[in-house]
């Protein structure tokens, strides 16, 4: 019935245009209400006919039609609009968005898309959802907000998280995913406040991330910093102050446990004197004389918009973070961003953006945190009576006979000056060139320059046997490091009846330079920092060093887009990348992207349960140039280690290997994803999942070669690493009235690591040597640096179980271990070290929680591991301290006769070298989940001339649960040696008051 | 279209531009090879990296002290009996193939050996490059001081393990892997060989500056102690007779003898004495901070727990009784007061050895005043060299092979009683009337204790099962250490060595 009314309509507004068509011009450009940005490829039609058009590349349309006939603007979408041209004219479309989640659109690399479109798993959050978070750094916000993407915090004021996108794929360090702001290559975003932001988009396979290639193997973190708004000016504040608070501090033993467990441990050893708790004047815990609540601030502005000709935003952004250890040690940053947008004519659009940051960091000695682990807890921190201290009266465990392994921690963390300050600056600049309504020419200059100061400076002082220094020391490094980038891309975009395509070719050439400078005097006096000077310090004794580095990369890539009536789509890349890292200098990469938009299809029409469906696949290569530079040629050794003494004279020299350098061929990541989006409960749940299979081969990184050539080790192609999973995504939207509505958003990712080749090579490759062995090793079959040790079966309860037991250890005895022997040869060696777990969690998982109520509004999220194990390495080390302090822990759980312990040792045997060994006792399980974030937020409209002002409490990571005998879960590492917990800065949680205004 | 091509040839353009653009060597680097070879100042530049190799923690430090002495009955492990397993299991021959120390002193050996190949290689291409004939010899000396380097260190790779293999040229890592190991006789042959070619290059002596560098006579010395252990595998005349020609030669050529005072040759003052015919160089340069030029060889083996901070050391490798009560029952008294270093004494330097010691008794042939101890780290020592072979030892590996019945060696004029009899004289000990080869071994145990002579000399004269066996000495087992494990792992060519 409709349908024939249409076509009836159809004939007759047909005729009255051929007989009364006055023709009209009229063109225009179809903009994005909300962000500005012109919608390409939007359909522009006559009413009622098939006469028609598409926007172009800026979103602009010219179209003749007959005066008084209706113009349809329709995107897929976006709520469509209809004008009745009753004249010659320009419009302006603003378009709205009709959904929620499906119809945004994306950065995916060199242009967007709509997430409708794309055949890849990509997850993009919004700058303001990261802003909500109390953290100094975007990524740390991450946390738990996004599948794939594993982020390790650390608790050092200023230090940056460590991030992993999709399992570790790098055996060597170079597995950390590249980061692009605006067009510029970064190491890391550490630097960005989260309010700098407006959006963050994380590309995870390697269909995704191909257009970034050779840097893009462990993904892509893609950050656009905040531009203008369309007809709207912005002008906000954005800050909050906190106070930081330490968390899940370990309890250890007071004085008098310390003293029972210690005689404990000693009573069978001949001529052991009992100690006395009363000889020791006090009882001194430790972690609580080294912690202290700390404050930190944030203060943003904003000041931007957009015109049709221009968009334009400024920013800057103070952050004051002070380290919860009680010594210097802070962090503050100021940022000034400013960027630029001009349509100059019809045909050329140019723009700037720059980012300065300036920072400073009072970097703390976390070795201060091992102390406090191991020092006895009976002498006093400040100490009168120790006059052999300058300048400070620090206490000395030396004074109570203790050895010169320890160290009074308080003083351990006091005498430290070590501070980084430096400026980084990203600048890009580009020109756009509209060749044709479809073709665009974009050239690009990306620039990131890096130039930081480091200075170590330990003064003069004394405490008491070894903890001293003669002669203060200083050492300094300039450092200056430049990325640059020149990208020329070709887009062309067009639309022939059903079928929608792209195509994009592209150059990019880079150049990547480090230089450093480092000096190291002695008898430099402190006493301001303008004295800390190389200058000032002893003549003799000084020493400069400089090196650095330059990387040459050379890049062609193209990609193809394709949309068959939204219902079938394809995407396809192909790279050709040139690095001068590698001796097999070109490596060609391929990627193939395709998704079917099944609630498209006819049969899906009469289906209620899935308001949006769609199947991708993907499988594409990636080269990975992250890795180490390797040389074709030997190169000399030079320095005091190359040059013979004679007498008291040394003579220069220059020595070499005697091994042939290994030809580099590219590291390549080989990864398939399969993966569906949906939308169901009337669009009011939406999600993905995918399942992941990403296989690194030729996995650069330095392995043992035999001996013989003067190196015990090369760099080479030496293995393959397999990473897979599944990821699941979960958004449920309600509004319920205009009062209330709400959203709980859940996120999961599995990761199972393993390599699966070591290329010729029958050693496992060591990682964390902790007291003299290996405690991680990686090995085929197993996770990049699992933990390798003795399985405890038990203790020993008594004399006659030790004796009577058939398998020989090398001490048997009460309050011992007992580890399995695993190959049941009745003797306990080096071939019953077993797989103990590993650092790489099995599933990540965060869940979400926001809810808005007239002007109110809370959220909530959540994050968790499970599986990942740490190895307490801070135990590990009770034969070198035999009589150090003990944790809480242990002392309550330790064996003894009357607490029969099966899983730990006696007082006495933890003091043994052979317990003090990689067996499962120290590998403990890492497993946690945490309450990351809880705001409540009050919002005022129009107050005092402001359009509105937002006031919110906050608790950053206020809860915590772990069995983890330590401070904190989050142990990071390199890949081969993770999870070893040595001196972990604690954690804290930051409770803070904030205030958004909008001008 | 025309757009396009453009870009099609832009990329032609970069693509053929690009190979300089992509083929960099890394920043703040020299290549080895392609040094400036028409410059005769440039000869030695790998001459002295293969000295530097010689000053490795690896070869002459921990696990050297470990290796070659605390395995012996003259030393004990020393420092706390907790401390450091792998040197407790060389002490008590508990170790096996995965003693990381045995691991170390395998990888240090051949750490020299490649820098000495590389300096081997290097010397002809200076010398076809230079125009001069006496830098073309000069080169031809060079190459033959690291002759003597790697054949040092083959002969001390036969004497720990007996079957390596040889590698005398750069190899792939792949080459490297399957390298297969050479029998003890064969390397010992190769060694000789360079040995050889290098007494024939080079000079009898050097200029002052050059204290420490390796003469004609250092690689006689070397040849004739390697020849002393072939002799105990087979050829055993024609061996003595090389060592006693080689060692007469020396001691007829006037460059060597020794100093009056026993003890000046282990102080400061006795570096790169007369009576010096190699040691490892070791030295702070004056300095007090800064690259490490030194070893801590001395630092391993100073008083554990002393102070002031630079008179203490790691108290490793201390004087056994064993060695005590066979210098007391010699009456040994002159070397004894050097080579024992008592806690609770005080030295004839004026140094305290405090009661709050460790270990009852320290290596005295590596103690350093405290005046000479200027390293800003707690530094002990780090100015000691490590004696290789001394004058003395020349004398008595003469004397050796004049016992075992060599005719060869007769122009120095000494006898093997002589030759025994100087060592004594120095040493205040009544000279002898007749000389056994007992007489001489003995004498060898009480010139070169803690030298890092005695367990390799227990094995070479068969004393080995009598003295060691109650340190849990086993043979043949114990006559070489095991391979390595880890080597093992890196070059499945290797073959464990009996019975481990």
């Amino acid at each position: 019935m409709k349908k024939r009314t249409f076509y009836l309509l159809m004939v007759a507004l047909m005729l009255a245009g051929s007989l009364f068509a006055q023709n009209l011009n009229v063109g225009g450009v179809v903009v994005d209400k909300k962000t500005g940005d012109p919608l390409i490829g939007a359909t522009v039609m006559q009413k009622g006919t098939s006469n028609g058009t598409v926007t172009d590349l800026d979103g602009k349309f010219t179209f003749v039609m007959p005066m008084g006939t209706v113009l349809i603007i329709s995107y897929v979408g976006y709520i469509s609009q209809e004008f009745v041209i009753k004249e010659n004219n320009q419009l302006r479309v603003l378009m709205v968005s009709n959904t929620e989640n499906l119809e945004e659109v994306v950065v995916v690399g060199y242009g967007t898309q709509k997430v409708k479109d794309m055949t890849a798993p990509i997850s993009t959050v919004k700058g303001s959802d990261l802003n909500k978070q109390t953290t100094s750094s975007a990524m740390s916000a991450l946390q738990g907000q996004m599948a794939g993407v594993q982020v390790v915090n650390s608790g050092v004021p200023g230090q940056g998280p460590d991030v992993k996108i999709r399992g570790l794929g790098s055996i060597g360090d170079y597995g950390n995913p590249l980061y692009v702001v605006d067009g510029v290559f970064v190491d890391n975003i550490d630097f960005l406040s989260s309010s700098d932001i407006e959006d963050l988009t994380v590309l995870k396979d390697a269909s995704a991330a191909a257009i970034y290639g050779v840097r893009a193997a462990n993904g892509v973190v893609l950050v656009t910093t905040k531009k203008g708004t369309m007809d709207h000016v912005n002008v906000s504040y954005d800050g909050y102050v906190g106070y930081q608070v330490p968390v899940n501090v370990m309890k250890l033993a007071s004085k008098d446990q310390y003293v029972q467990m210690l005689n404990d441990a000693n009573a069978g050893i001949t001529g052991y004197v009992p100690k006395v708790a009363s000889n020791y004047p006090t009882s001194t815990d430790w972690y609580s004389q080294l912690l202290r609540n700390a404050l930190t601030h944030s203060h943003s502005i904003d000041i931007s918009g957009a015109s049709e000709k221009t968009n334009y935003s400024f920013g800057g952004n103070y952050l004051y973070q002070e380290g919860i250890m009680n010594a210097t040690n802070d962090y503050e940053r100021y940022n000034f961003r400013a960027r630029l947008d001009q349509k100059v004519t019809d045909w050329l659009n140019i723009g700037f953006n720059s980012v300065i940051s300036n920072f400073t960091q009072d970097i703390p000695n976390t070795d201060a945190f091992f102390q406090a682990f191991v020092n006895p807890p009976v002498y006093k921190p400040y100490d009168k009576t120790n006059t052999a201290a300058y300048p400070v009266l620090f206490g000395s465990p030396q004074q109570y006979g203790f050895g010169n392994q320890y160290g009074n921690p308080l003083a351990e963390a006091y005498y430290n000056n070590n501070k980084q300050s430096g400026m980084n600056l990203i600048f890009s600049a580009f020109a756009e060139f509209a060749l044709s309504p479809k073709l665009k020419f974009r050239t690009s200059y990306n620039l990131d320059y890096v130039n930081t100061i480091a200075q170590n400076y330990t003064p003069q002082y004394n405490v008491g046997g070894s903890q001293g220094l003669i002669n203060s020391n200083l050492t300094k490094t300039f450092n200056l490091t430049t990325k640059q980038i020149n990208d020329n891309l070709l887009t062309y975009t067009d639309k022939i009846g059903q079928n929608s395509f792209s195509v994009l070719l592209g150059q990019s050439t880079r150049i990547e330079k480090q230089t450093y400078l480092t000096g190291t005097a002695i008898n430099v006096p402190g006493f301001d920092e303008q004295s800390i000077y190389l200058t000032n310090g002893s003549f003799d004794n000084r020493y400069t060093t400089d090196g650095g580095y330059t990387y040459n990369g050379v890049s062609f890539f193209t990609r193809g887009t394709y949309n068959y009536s939204d219902k079938y789509l394809a995407t396809l890349t192909f790279r050709a990348d040139g690095s001068s890292k590698y001796q097999d200098k070109w490596g060609y990469f391929p990627s193939l992207g395709l998704g079917w938009i099944m609630t498209s299809e006819d049969f899906m029409k009469n289906q209620t349960f899935f308001q949006f469906l769609k199947a991708r696949a993907s499988y594409g290569m990636l080269g990975n140039d992250n890795v180490p530079a390797n040389s074709s040629v030997i190169l000399g050794t030079t320095g005091a280690a190359s040059s013979a003494v004679f007498g008291n004279t040394l003579v220069t020299g220059v020595g070499a290997q005697t091994v042939v350098q290994n030809y580099l061929k590219w590291e390549v990541v080989n990864e398939f994803d399969l993966g569906f989006d949906f939308s169901i409960v009337n669009q009011k749940l939406s999600g993905s999942v995918d399942y992941y299979n990403r296989i690194t081969s030729n996995v650069v990184f330095t392995a043992p070669i035999a001996t013989g050539g003067g190196v015990a080790d090369l760099l080479a192609n030496n293995g393959s690493v397999q990473n897979q999973g599944v990821e699941l995504n979960l958004k449920w939207t309600e509004k319920i009235n205009k009062d209330l509505s709400y959203n709980i958003g859940f996120n999961a990712t599995t990761i199972a690591n393993k390599v699966l080749a070591l290329n010729g090579i029958n050693t496992p490759i060591p990682g964390a040597m902790v007291r003299g062995s290996y405690a991680t090793e990686t090995k085929v079959g197993y996770p990049i640096g699992g933990f390798w040790g003795y399985q405890v079966a038990g203790v020993y309860q008594n004399e006659s179980a030790a004796l009577l037991d058939p398998v020989n250890q090398l001490i048997k005895d009460v309050g011992y271990f007992k580890y399995k022997d695993q190959n049941g040869d009745k003797v306990i060696d080096e071939k019953d070290k077993v797989y103990l777990g590993s650092a790489i969690p099995w599933l990540t998982s965060g869940v979400t929680f926001g809810l808005n109520y007239k002007k109110f509004d809370v959220s909530l999220s959540l994050q968790g591991e499970l599986g990942n194990k740490i190895l307490n390495a801070k135990r590990m080390n009770r034969d070198v301290f035999a009589d150090a302090n003990y944790d809480l822990n242990f002392y309550q759980n330790a064996w003894t006769p009357t607490n029969h312990s099966n899983t730990y040792p006696s007082a006495a045997a933890y003091n043994t070298s052979f317990i003090q060994q990689a067996n499962s006792f120290f590998v403990e399980d890492g497993s946690y989940a945490r309450i990351q974030n809880i705001q409540i937020g009050y919002t005022v409209d129009k107050l005092f001339g402001m359009k509105n002002v937002r006031v919110y409490l906050s608790a950053q990571n206020p809860f915590t649960y772990f069995t983890y005998n330590g401070f904190s879960p989050e142990v990071s590492g390199t890949p081969i040696s993770n999870g070893v917990d040595t001196n972990v800065y604690p954690m804290q949680a930051t409770y803070s008051v904030g205030l958004k205004l909008n001008l | 279209m025309k757009n396009n091509s453009l870009i099609i040839l832009l990329s032609v353009f970069l693509f053929t531009g690009c190979n300089g653009f992509l083929d960099i060597r890394p920043e703040a680097t020299v290549p080895s090879t392609g040094m400036d070879y028409t410059k005769s100042e440039n000869i030695f530049l790998p001459i002295s990296a293969a000295y530097a190799s010689l000053r490795s923690e690896s070869a002459h430090s921990f696990s050297y002290i470990g290796t070659f002495e605390i395995t012996s009955d003259n030393a004990d492990k020393g420092s706390t009996p907790e401390d450091n397993p792998p040197m407790a299991q060389l002490n008590n021959f508990s170790f096996d193939p995965t003693n990381t120390l045995i691991d170390d002193i395998w990888t240090g050996y051949f750490n020299i050996v490649s820098s000495a190949n590389n300096a081997i290689y290097q010397m002809p291409l200076f010398e076809s490059a230079l125009l001069n004939a006496s830098d073309k010899l000069y080169t031809q000396q060079c190459a033959g001081e690291a002759k003597t380097i790697r054949a040092y260190a083959y002969f001390n790779l036969a004497r720990l393990f007996g079957r390596v293999p040889v590698i005398d040229k750069t190899l792939t890592s792949q080459e490297l892997a399957t390298k297969g190991q050479e029998s003890t006789d064969s390397i010992y042959r190769f060694v000789e060989k360079d040995l050889l070619e290098a007494i024939n290059v080079l000079p009898e002596s050097y200029t002052s500056v050059w204290a420490g560098r390796i003469t004609k006579y250092t690689a006689m010395a070397i040849k004739a102690k390697v020849h002393m252990y072939h002799a105990s595998l087979e050829n055993t005349t024609a061996n003595w007779d090389s060592v006693a020609s080689l060692t007469d030669r020396i001691m007829a050529s006037g460059h060597f003898d020794l100093l009056p005072d026993f003890r000046t040759e282990f102080s400061l003052d006795g570096k790169n004495s007369i009576e010096s015919l190699f040691e490892i160089q070791s030295s702070t340069l004056g300095k007090s901070t800064g690259d490490a030029t030194y070893l801590q060889y001395a630092y391993e083996q100073g008083p554990r727990g002393n102070s002031p901070g630079n008179m203490q050391g790691w108290g490793f490798c201390t004087p056994s009784t064993n060695l005590i009560s066979f210098f007391t029952a010699r009456h040994d008294s002159v070397r004894a007061l050097t080579t024992f270093l008592y806690r609770g004494t005080k030295t004839p330097e004026g140094d305290s050895i405090k009661m709050a010691c460790s270990n009852p008794v320290y290596n005295g042939k590596v103690y350093t005043p405290s005046a000479s101890n200027l390293w800003s780290y707690n530094g002990y020592g780090f100015d000691q060299d490590v004696h290789i072979i001394r004058y003395s030892d020349v004398l008595l590996m003469f004397a050796e092979a004049k016992v075992q019945g060599s005719v060869l060696g007769n122009s120095s004029g000494f006898t093997a009683l002589s030759a025994v009899n100087k060592v004594r004289a120095r040493v205040k000990l009544p000279l002898l009337n007749s000389v056994a080869l007992q007489d001489v071994w003995d004498e060898r145990r009480a010139e070169l204790a803690l030298e890092e002579d005695r367990f390799f000399d227990l094995i070479r004269t068969g004393q080995a099962v009598s003295a060691l066996s109650g340190l849990g000495f086993k043979a043949p087992k114990n006559n070489v250490f095991p391979i390595p494990l880890a080597q093992m792992q890196l070059n499945t060519t290797l073959t464990q060595n009996p019975s481990y």
